[in-house]
Order: structure tokens, then sequence, then C-alpha cells
């Protein structure tokens, strides 16, 4: 489908003003050509070299901080040991900039040949930090007018048990909310910043990889939850070892120069460099457990009568099984190795790093196996020009439990009943009171696994001809191949034949791949000129995006006898199929910031797109960004006490969403007719008018540091939305149309509150303890619906004008009448809703809210205690509030299964509780506060003496052991309030039905630094 | 160093590289917004835009389509239908289905019925799409001239058929319904529009000479006409189908969207043969009973999918592949019997049972003879989509009875409910404004 709307319309509908705007950009960059091309640039001088350590406040070696000459392009970073290296220093000596993230700016004087130490003090507050985010360049954080995130992801790896990038990113920034679903090995979480923004598209930030995008996939992989849900996720194909940090955008304010479909915030990855000097060798490596933590006592017990008398018994199956040694989920194993070599010369540095990673889960099917390689080049020929490249690929295969509506472990284990031991007779059944069959036959008969093989790499070419002129080009690509398989063999065993059914008597095959492949190219210029105190810098670019994602499946059953595998060993219902989605992005944008003397900053920024999205009546979008920044204490007349630093800023933009591909186009699919005919089935009615959803954000905050930023405070609050939200409106049948058809109808308004809060309470030569608070708040509200009252986008979720977007709704069961002698409910009563007065009978009542599905209120405390030198206690506890899970264990117990305390002893019970359950068909009685603290993370870690570490061959080395996910404060009723099925009808809501907790760990950790 | 010297030595062609990069990136704007526009073209290898679809040389195509998504919608419903009316009984662990089998469906919360496609229990939307695509071959068809089209009036005789036999479904099926975003339509008003499009089928196969569809369009108006309550008119229709007549849903073993649902379901466990169509005999004419032959069910002497449930195979359609009839001689002489009763009735009933070499049956009881076309109905036409309508248009007793409760033995919740008819979804009556 071509879209070729664009920028040639424009040209023929305008083509007087359009002409003459091409005509400047042209003349404006064809003068540019003789300076380009004079051949100005040359190999980097003889001169003298500096070299030495850096030093976290005076004693731990700091790897990854950035240190320049001061009024020269001369620098480099620290290497895993803190050690720097500087060659072509003119003269005798030379006064350092030492940079890093979370560290005040170090300056001093070094003399060429002779060794420097360098001691950084930790800034709670860091205005001259770098960020390379949302701009269309680096710039000090002084200058910005909105809240970027930096997470100090090299630090952080080094003493948390960080077993993925997500978990990485979790508790670290406010404002981002991870919601966990699973706890099976592989499976990733749902990633959210300042809360929802669409209800038809995509929530999920964006995901760029030293500037370049990548695939941001959640829930791909075989459907080992049934119900159309996968759990794997692209997020955690990153190695943390390999992250130097990571910078989070959060809202249209920030991210307006990413264009359309940045409307949920970019998250961007910025890989590790090699550091100019001899090979640096890092090592880590990790060993540890992972666990169902206190199964035994969990898991329910759960309640039928007797097959044999008649009489109600219970039966707790985690703890029959645990009391005879076999406890059913096991204790996974995991090990990893991650190696790394960086070095360099001033005009090439390298960084090397290859990982190997075996994580097993809490059944033996759970396996994730992976290897991994990083390789980033930077070289400079001269001071003029930088190429940095940077080359990643991973390879491996996770396996993964069947949970949720496949089955599994899980359900054949939570819904264990007695009714399931024995006969009528007597007979004891296969079963042994699991509901569906012994785990240990899942295993055996259902397989499912993802292999991926995925290579991401990118280009990136800085040109600098002149001082107050720079480019840049980069080009970037992510291929993705995933292998998705789901195997159910034949096994010729009664028992087999018993719990599965067809499924083991001749088996299935289903296989599907996943060919992903992102490509961009990215020009941009910036131009800086001052006046007196006055600085100005010009910006411009010119993007292009291309997303292309082939899928292939196969599908088979009937296995003519055990041992086969494959799909072309079965013999029927075999299908095939091939399709493909691609969607392109162009944009343009410009940018102006003004500065006066470096304390008063203002921006503004302007970006076009046109999308092959876009329907045939829509052009292109702009999307336009204003901020300011002022440092206040850089004032002369400033003189608040105790706030040594103190920044303002404020900022509007906007930015937005593309509509799915395709939306806008009727179109038909092919399918066959009848005896085998060629025939077309209707499948879009299509939008000719559809066009992009467009979040706009106005943010306020401030920056302030006291005590000699020994403390710091972050502060921002922000107020925008979505303005043309695409809704995706159900067809009216009777058109002829299936499905749904997306339409630039909604709105949604959202606020927030995000603050984070850093100090050092102490700091002396034997103890340091550095604490962070983060929390923040985000409030969303629907105002327009196209005219709808509500729309509900799948069970007892409701996108309703004037609640929160997905909200829970449904009939809110209070009251019962029961009946005396059974103690069974007779007549249910619901909550009447807007009409009040008494309860209804349920029958008659309306809908009403019961809650929201995504936390309104998040945070983390971490704290980090130094001491006796080589001690270190690290620990993290996250927060999540102001939402509700469906408790879908209970609903299938209590309502489905008859087989809670609730169905066989009601009097013991409310009525509200005994109608709800016994009518089966209202939700208000599992719908619960999902509220939580968790102790997500412990460590303790130790620096090993240099005298142990030499004994090793290296120059450092540490140890460390750490827990994760130890302990959970909760009023949630159900197993785990972060455990949800991740799709299928389940779509905004957190749904628990059947899926692994999260699980307990415990890893020891050994690094080494040669 | 190494490295050193190896860039050194690029830093020259470097130099000439970053020139030369310079000039790529100034002459790209000089190409202009051709390069920009053609990097907005995005493939769809899969999809068909409809205006390219629709053009006279796809006549054939596009009315083969219609046909193609009646099959799959009558397999679908047929399913649906079987369940609700007591043919079949659901058979899979998870809740999603129960609803149709405790006849509770809930037209807010149920979506399955009303818009999952014909392969996953959909029944008011591929019903719709069904028509929808009948419908708008035939507006089609008027459209063009037969030196357009060839064979244009057995086209157009062919679209009208299955474009009334989707409104027969729609009728049947759901209490209320509405065509092309009208207001909210009664069963009457449905069979109504059905039958003016087997006027219109009728006309059109006369002209083309096309006896097969003028055979269908016979026993869909004789339906339609019943229906309504028009039972002479019903009764005139069927009398005009020859014997033998059978106009099929044809069904193939692949791809699945083809196949025969009603038996891949059960076969495959996930619908089991009701209690009351189980072991179903006729009293011998030599005293004792001989099975019925109408109703062949075998026990599969093992659990269907939820592991609780016996499952029961129909074998009237023995394979994936096997037809279903959509109209046949056999229903228009069930329907003249209906109408005419007495002797008339009898004698049709024998014949029937006769081809199946089945015991005859002998009554002069008007009320016996009622109750016996009433369970001929019931059972020559199992699983064909006919009996759910049967118990709503001749009021029959629901089985399993409302308020028992719902297979309590097989772990399952609720009772059964009363629905004798889909509710219109609200996928409907929210999206349709004139609903």
């Amino acid at each position: 489908m071509d879209r070729q709307s664009c920028f040639s319309e424009s040209l023929r509908n305008h083509a007087s003003r359009k002409t003459r705007t091409f005509m400047k950009l042209t003349a404006a960059l064809l003068a540019l050509v003789p300076m380009l091309l004079t051949p100005t640039g040359t190999a980097r001088a003889q001169g003298g070299t500096i070299s030495g350590v850096v030093l976290d406040r005076g004693q731990t070696p700091l790897p990854n901080a950035q240190v320049t000459v001061q009024g020269t392009r001369l620098g480099s970073q620290t290497d895993a040991n803190g050690r720097f290296r500087i060659a072509g220093v003119n003269g005798t000596s030379a006064v350092l900039e030492v940079r890093r993230l979370g560290y005040k700016m170090a300056t001093t004087t070094a003399s060429v040949g002779t060794e420097t130490q360098v001691s950084m003090e930790p800034a709670s507050i860091n205005l001259d930090a770098v960020v390379v985010t949302g701009q269309p360049g680096s710039t000090a954080k002084r200058t910005l007018g909105v809240d970027i995130t930096q997470i100090d992801a090299s630090s952080i790896t080094a003493k948390a048990p960080i077993n993925n990038f997500q978990n990485l990113i979790n508790g670290r920034a406010p404002g981002v909310t991870i919601l966990q679903n699973s706890g099976v090995i592989g499976s990733g979480a749902t990633v959210r910043i300042r809360g929802v923004s669409s209800f038809a598209l995509s929530n999920t930030p964006l995901i760029y990889v030293d500037g370049i995008r990548v695939d941001n996939a959640q829930g791909t992989g075989p459907l080992n939850q049934s119900f159309g849900a996968s759990t794997t996720t692209r997020w955690n194909d990153f190695s943390p070892d390999d992250i130097e940090s990571i910078e989070i955008v959060k809202g249209p304010a920030a991210a307006t120069l990413y264009g359309t479909e940045a409307a949920n915030g970019v998250i961007q990855i910025i890989t590790k460099r090699g550091a100019q000097g001899k090979p640096s060798w890092d090592l880590t490596v990790r060993g540890g457990t992972n666990e169902f933590a206190n199964q035994d006592s969990r898991i329910w017990t759960n309640y039928a009568p007797d097959p044999v008398t008649g009489q109600i018994v219970s039966l707790n199956i985690a703890k029959r099984e645990a009391d005879a040694g076999n406890p059913i989920f096991k204790t996974g194993h995991m090990q990893s190795y991650d190696i790394g070599v960086g070095g360099g010369s001033p005009t090439f540095r390298y960084r090397v790093s290859g990982n190997y990673k075996k994580d097993g889960g809490v059944t033996p099917t759970n396996l994730l196996k992976n290897y991994g390689g990083r390789a980033n080049f930077t070289l400079n020929p001269s001071d003029r020009i930088q190429i940095e490249s940077n080359l990643a690929y991973i390879t491996g295969r996770t396996d993964l439990a069947a949970e949720a509506g496949y089955g599994g472990t899980t359900w054949t284990t939570y819904y264990a009943t007695p009714k399931r031991l024995y006969t009528s007779a007597g007979v004891p059944l296969p079963n042994n009171g699991f509901y569906s069959a012994l785990p240990e036959a899942y295993y055996k008969q259902y397989q499912m696994f993802q292999d991926i093989n995925r290579f991401t790499g990118s280009v990136q070419v800085t040109h600098n001809p002149v001082r107050w002129f720079s480019q840049h080009l980069t080009l970037g690509t992510d291929q993705g191949m995933e292998d998705n398989e789901e195997l159910s063999a034949v096994h010729l065993d009664p028992n087999f034949s018993y719990f599965f059914g067809t499924d083991a008597d001749s088996g299935y095959k289903s296989v599907f791949t996943r060919a992903n492949s992102f490509s961009s190219l990215t020009y941009g210029g910036t131009i800086k000129s001052a006046f007196s105190a006055l600085t100005a810098s010009t910006s411009y670019g010119v993007d292009f995006f291309r997303r292309n994602t082939k899928y292939i499946s196969a599908y088979g059953e009937d296995f003519p006898g055990p041992g086969l595998t494959s799909i072309s060993s079965t013999t029927s219902a075999r299908t095939g199929s091939e399709t493909s989605v691609e969607n392109n992005t162009v944009g343009v944008y410009g940018q102006e910031q003004l500065g006066f003397r470096d304390r008063m900053f203002l921006t503004g920024g302007l970006r076009a797109d046109n999308n092959s999205s876009f329907g045939a009546n829509f052009k292109r979008v702009y999307y336009p960004k204003v901020s300011a920044s002022w440092v206040v204490s850089e004032e002369p007349f400033y003189r608040l006490p105790f706030v040594n630093t103190l920044k303002l800023r404020s900022a509007y933009g906007q930015t937005g969403q593309a509509p799915l591909p395709y939306s806008a186009v009727p179109f038909f699919t092919a399918t066959t007719g009848p005896n085998g005919s060629a025939a077309v089935t209707p499948s879009s009615r299509g939008n000719p008018d559809l066009g992009p959803e467009r979040g706009y954000e106005t943010e306020m905050g401030f920056d302030a540091g006291f005590v000699n930023d020994r403390a710091g405070i972050e502060f921002t609050h922000f107020t925008g939305g979505t303005r043309n939200a695409i809704l995706d409106r159900p067809v009216a049948p009777s058109t002829g149309y299936p499905g749904t058809q997306l339409v630039n109808a909604g709105k949604i308004t959202k606020q927030g509150n995000e603050i984070m809060i850093r100090a050092t309470p102490i700091a002396n030569a034997r103890t340091n303890w550095d604490v962070t608070f983060s929390t923040s708040t985000n409030r969303t509200k629907i105002v327009n619906l196209g005219g709808a009252a509500f729309i509900s986008p799948s069970a007892n979720i409701r996108h309703t004008v004037g609640y929160p977007v997905g909200a829970w709704w449904g009939k809110r069961v209070v009251d019962a009448t029961i009946d005396p002698v059974t103690g069974k409910s007779t007549a249910v009563f619901c909550d009447p809703g807007a009409a009040g007065g008494a309860p209804v009978l349920c029958a008659s009542a309306p809908l009403v809210f019961l809650g929201n599905t995504t936390p309104t209120s998040e945070g983390a405390f971490t704290s980090t205690l130094s001491f006796f030198q080589n001690f270190s206690l690290y620990t993290l506890i996250d927060f999540k509030g102001g939402y509700k899970k469906l408790d879908g264990n209970r609903r299938v117990r209590c309502h489905l299964f008859i087989e809670c305390r609730e169905n066989w002893y009601p009097k013991e019970f409310s009525p509200a509780i005994v109608g709800a359950v016994s009518s089966g068909a209202y939700v208000s009685d599992l719908i619960n506060d999902a509220s939580y603290t968790k102790l997500r993370e412990i460590s303790l870690s130790y620096n090993l003496p240099a005298s142990f570490a030499s004994r090793l061959g290296a120059a450092r080395a540490s140890v460390s052991i750490a827990g994760r996910n130890l302990r959970t404060w909760t009023n949630y009723q159900g197993l785990e309030p972060e455990a949800s099925f991740q799709g299928g009808s389940r779509g905004f809501g957190q749904w628990e039905q059947d899926v692994t907790p999260q699980l307990r760990s415990f890893v020891g950790t050994l690094r080494l630094n040669f | 160093m190494k490295f050193t010297r190896i860039a050194r030595k690029m830093t020259r062609a470097t130099m000439t590289a970053g020139q030369w990069l310079t000039v790529v990136v100034l002459s790209t704007p000089m190409i202009g917004c051709n390069i920009l526009d053609k990097g907005l073209q995005a493939t769809a290898p899969d999809k068909i835009e409809t205006s390219v679809l629709e053009t006279p040389s796809n006549a054939g195509l596009i009315v083969t389509s219609a046909i193609g998504n009646f099959e799959c919608a009558l397999k679908s419903y047929i399913v649906d239908a079987a369940m609700a009316s007591g043919e079949f009984m659901d058979a899979t662990p998870t809740a999603a289905n129960w609803a149709f089998d405790r006849r509770d469906t809930d037209p807010t919360a149920d979506t399955r019925y009303a818009t999952n496609g014909c392969g996953a229990y959909g029944i008011y939307t591929p019903i719709q799409v069904a028509r929808g695509t009948a419908d708008r071959a035939l507006e089609l068809l008027q459209g063009w001239t037969d030196a357009q089209v060839a064979n244009r009036q057995d086209l157009i005789a062919k679209a009208a058929a299955y474009a009334g036999y989707s409104r027969i479904l729609l009728g049947e099926g759901f209490c209320t319904a509405a065509i092309n975003l009208s207001k909210e339509m009664t069963s009457v008003e449905v069979f109504a529009s059905a039958e003016a499009m087997f006027n219109t089928a009728i006309t059109a196969a006369q002209a083309a000479g096309d006896q097969q569809i003028l055979n269908m369009a016979y026993v869909g108006r004789a339906r339609a006409r019943l229906d309504q309550g028009n039972k002479a008119g019903a009764t005139t229709d069927a009398a005009l189908v020859p014997a033998g007549f059978v106009m099929n849903a044809t069904s193939e073993n692949s791809p699945t969207i083809r196949q025969n649902r009603v038996q891949t379901f059960n076969q495959s466990g996930l619908v089991s043969v009701a209690p009351s169509y189980r072991n179903l005999t006729l009293p011998a004419s030599g005293g004792g009973t001989v099975p019925d032959t109408r109703v062949a069910v075998t026990n599969a002497g093992k659990f269907a999918t939820d592991n609780r449930t016996p499952l029961y195979i129909q074998t009237k359609y023995a394979t994936s592949s096997s037809p279903i009839p959509v109209a046949s001689y056999k229903e228009a002489q069930l329907i003249v019997a209906e109408v005419a009763q007495g002797q008339t009735a009898v004698n049709i009933i024998n014949n029937l049972r006769a081809a199946k070499g089945l015991p005859a049956f002998s009554s002069t009881d008007p009320v016996a003879i009622a109750a016996e076309v009433t369970e001929a109905r019931r059972r020559e036409l199992f699983l064909e989509g006919q009996h759910l309508f049967d118990v709503r248009r001749l009021n029959l007793p629901l089985d399993p009875a409302a308020g028992i409760p719902y297979s309590t033995v097989y772990l399952k919740g609720g009772t059964y409910g009363t629905l004798r008819c889909f509710p219109v979804p609200d996928v409907e009556r929210l999206n349709n404004p004139n609903f």
C-alpha cells in the first residue's frame, strides 16, 4: 500500500512557498560544502601523555568517568579499574575535567608524564551531567527544561542482583512502572511511563540503543499462557553488564524530537565503550537459585465432596507433596558469565564483551540459555571526525513453562481437588488429587520454546569541521529472528491419554517465526554561536525509520506414532501462513536553543512527520515544543540559605503515535472457498481520515541541591494527555464487516507528580551511606470517547468518560438473601450505582466502577551503605499502589470449580461473599486492591584485598551475595500481587490466574578486573 | 601502538569518506521529497484493497467468496445452536463456552458468540459477514451488465440465495437483529427480508436455468415462510422440491477454516453429544427396538477435553470433509408434513424412515402424529442447525430444564437458563446508530 501524499503533494499544493524554503535550505547547506571538503582535519598530533586513576571519594576506582582536557577535544574514559590515559597533550601540564553520572564534576591540573589521582564526590544534583537523549546532540542537564532521568547502570550492576534489563530499571526512575507478569524465567514485564496514554495503541515506551531505535516488543513467543498470551520480551536481550547508563524521556514534552510513536516515552540504553589505554579485562561470574517461596503455605487448601463418602474433605496438595519431601515446584539454578575487554589508543578505542547465561525456573521445562556478544569501536582519525560503531548479537533458547490458560503445573496444582483422588468406588485416580494431570506428565507432554537470534548494529559518523558546526549521520539496524515452537507429541501411555486426550493420543505441533527488521537513518546538524552573554544553538535533522516484521507459521495435528516431532510428520489439519507488517516514518525537525550567561535557556523546536499508516485524507503532522530552564542559584542575587543549587524548569511539547499499520485502508484477505477455490473475506473497514494520536504535555519542576549537594531533590509536575486518541471502535456487524475500526475520536487527560530525593547522610573515611527515595503519581481521566459513554475493550474492563482509562467495571455484590438451612443464597443484591437507594437485584443492577487497572502511584527506596572501606550493603524496596487486580485463581476455585471453603461452608461467610460466589457471574469479590511493598533487592559486597586479587592475577576482585524478591507486604488476597495473565481477553486488566508468582532468588557474584 | 598505526593509515581514507559523506548528505535535499515519499511506501502482500477487488472481472470470485463465508458461518452456527438447543453439550474445561450450553448468553460480557470468527464459535459476526458479502455481491452484479460479467443471472441467483440463507440463520438464531445498520428487527422482519432475497434468487435461477439454485431457493423460501407462520406458502414452495435434492455446504480437510466444524469440534472433544441424543432407538416391527440411524452416535469410551464429560461422537458427519445439508428434499418434505399433518405426514415420515431402513410409524392420533413430526424433525435434521428455532417456534421443553445446576458433577458453575434464542450482542446495539 503506497502512501505518497507527504512531501511531493506538499510541493504540488504549495509549490512556491515550499520551493522558496527548499532553496533556502539548499543554499545554506551548499554554503558549507567548500569548508567541509577542505581537508583541514589532521591526525592526532604527537604530544605528551597524561594518565591516572579516578576514585570515588578517594577510595574506590570509578569506571566510565569521562576525562577531558579543558579547552580541547582531547579526552578519554576510565576503564574498569578507574584508569585513564590521554595522549597527544601539548605542553607540560593540562587542566582535566572529569565527569561521571552521579558525581560532581572534578577539575584538576595534571602534569604530562606523571600519574594523576582524581577524587570525585557524589552529587545528588549535577547540572553539568551530559544528557544525550531527547536532544539533537549531547547537552548539559542545566540546559534542559524537562526532566530526563539518568540511571547509572554500571554502578547498579556492580552491587545489585540484576538479572535482566527490566530489573535494572525497576525502581530507579520515578514515573516508570514495571509491572511484572509472571515468574516464569524468560518472561517479561509490562513497562509504563507516566501511566497510559492510549486506548487502542501500544502504551509501551520506545527503546533506543546508542541512538538507534530497536525492537521493544513485549509479549512475544509461544502462547504458553494460551488465549493469545505470550510472555517473552525483547527488552531483556540486552545484557545489563554491557550497559553504562540509561536515560529515560518520560513524555511528549521531552520526546517531541522523536516524533510519531514516542508518546509513551523513550528509554535509551548507552552501552559501555573502551577507554584509552592498555587492555582492561573484567570478568563477572554469578551463580544462584530461583524458588517458589513458601509454596506449601501459599497455595490453597481446596474442598470437595469425598468421592466415596460424599463428606466434604479438604486437600492442600502443595503441603502434602512438600511433607512427602517432593515439593511440586523445584529450585531452579542460574549461572552467568560476563567477560569484557576494553582499551585503545587516542585514535582507536574498543570494548568487546561476551556473556553466557543459564537460568532455570521452578519447573523442569523452564530454562533460559543464551549467549551474547557486543563489540563497540570508536575511531578518531582526526579531531574533526569520530566514527562509532556498536555491534551486538544474542542467540539462545528459552524453554517456557505452561501456565494460565494453557494449564501446566500451576493449573493442576492450584486447582487440585479431593475429587481427583479416587473414583466413587474408591479406586485411586491417576491424578492423585491434581486437577488435570500429574506435573511430571505435563513436563513430558508439552514443550514450548523460543529461539532468538538478534543482531543490532549502528554506525555513527560525527563531523566537526569547525568549532561552531557539527553534523552527524547515523545508520542503524536491528535484525531479530524468533523461532517459536510448541509440541505435544504422542505418548502411548493410558495415563497420558486419560490426562490429555487427543493431545497425547495423536499430538500436534505449532511453529511460528517472527523476523523483525528495524532500519533507521538519521542525519542532523547543529550550529552554535555566541554573542557576548548570549549563546545560540540551531539544530536540524531528518529521520527515516522502517519497521518490517514477517511472520511465518505452520501447524499440524495427528502424529502416526511416538517419536515424531516435525510438522511434516503430522497427518491432518496442516496449515501454514505468511504475512508481513511494514511501517515507515519520515520526519524532519528543527530546534533553536538560546542561552544567557549559561544559566538561562530557552528552547523551541518543531518536528514534522509522515507515516505510512496515516489515512489517505490525512497529510503530515507537526509537533511543537518549547522549554525553559533557569539556574537560579547561579544568579548574583541568589541568597537562599541551605539550597546551594536550584534550577527551575518548564516545558511544553507534543508528540504522537501512529495508527496500526494498514488500519486506514479497507481491505479483504485471501481465504479458501468451497472445494478449495480461491476466495476473499472482508477484513477491515478502514478509515481514510485516520491520523496519529497527539500526545501533549506541560511539565514544570525544579532541581535543588542542599548542603553542598549532599542532598538533592528533583521534583516534576506534569499535566497533559492525548488528543485525537485512537479508539478501536467495534464495527456494528450488520455492516457486513468484522472487527473494529480505528477512529481519532478520544481524549485523555493525565497529570501527576514525580519526586526523587538523593542524599548522603553519612560520609566519612570509614562509612558512606547513600540513600535515594523516589515516588510518583499519575491520574488519567477520559474526557471524550467520540460521543460514546463507554467502550468495553474486554470483559470487566471499560473506558468510561469521566473515569480512568481501562478501569475495572462490574456489578458490585453487596448483599444476598441466605437460605437459613443450606446457608446458600437465594437472591443476590448489587450496588444500585448512580441511581442510589437500596441494593437492587443484581440481574437488573448497573455496572459500577470498581477500580484502576494501572498503578496510580509507585516508588522505591534504595540504600547503599559502604563501611570498613571494602564492604557495601545495598537494599532496594519498591512499592506500587492505587490499583486493583482480578484474582482469577479465586474465580476458578470459587466461581467455576466450586472448591473454596465459601462454597461448602457458606455459613462462615458474609451474605455478600456467599452471594457473589454462588452466582458465579459477578466479579466484585474478585477485584481487590493489589498495592504492595516489596523487599526487591538486597546485597552485601566485599572488595577483596589487593593481595588476594593479585593471586588471581587480577587488579581488583570483589564478591557479593544477594537476594531478590525476599518479602512482600500487601493486602491483596491472591497469590501474588505482581502475577498477571498477559494477553488475550485480559487487555488492560491486571488479571492473576494460574500464573507463576515472582520467584525468590539468591545470587552469589565474583567480579574480577584485570 | 598497533591500533594507532592502523588508525593513521585510515585517516586519509576516512577523510575522503567524510568528504563523500558530506556530499551525499548535502545532495539529499536536492534529490527532494521523492525519496522521502518512496520511503513511506509500505508493502502489504496479504491484503486486497476493496477498490481493487470490486471489478466485473472478479464477479465469480466475489460470489464464491460470499458462499464460502456462508458455509463457514453455518458450521459455527450449528455448533453453537446445538449446544443451546441440547444436541451438543460443552466439554471444555474453561468457562468461555459454557454460556452457550447453559443458555444464559450475556450480550454484554460474552463476546465469543458476538465477535469471534467462524473458526472460533463466532456466529453473529460471521453470519453478518456472510450476509454482507452476499448482499454486496448482489448489489455489484445488479449494477454490472451481462456484457461485463458472464453468467451474470446465475451469479445473481447464487448471491441472492445465500443472502437469503444468511438471513434465515440470523432470524432463527437471534431474538432480534439488524441488517445494514437498520433499526432493531424482529425475527419475523428478518424472515420477510429473507423471503425477498429468495424471490430474487428464484427469478434469476429460472432465467439462468440453474435448477440446483432454484430448488435451494424454494426450500429456503419455504423455511422463511414457515418461520413467519405462512404455512400455505411454505408448503407450496416445499412441494416444488424434487426427490433427492440436496444442497450442501461443502467441507474440506484443509485448511481448518473449511473443515466440518461440527465433526472436528466433536471429534476433538470440545463438545459431546448431549444425553438426549445418545442411544436413540425406534420400536422394531417385531417387538423390541432398533437403533435409530438418523442419530448415529457412538461412545468414544473416554473423557472429552475437560477430562470429566464422557465423549459421545456423532457419526452423521464422518470426517472433517463431510458436507452439511443446507437445503434438502428431506427438509422440504418435513415442512409439507408439518403443515399437512394427518396421513400425509405419516406417509412422509415413513418415506424418510424407509430411506434409512427404519421401521415405519403408524398412528391416526393427531397429537401423536404432530409429536412424531416434531420428533422426526429433531432426528432427521440432527445437527443441521434447525433444532434451536424449532425449540423456539414450537415452544418445545428446554433440555435440560431451566434452573438445574449446570454440570455440577463436572465442576462447572451456574444453572441452566431460559434463552431460546441468542440475544443480539452489544457490539451491534452500541455501534449501530439506528438500533
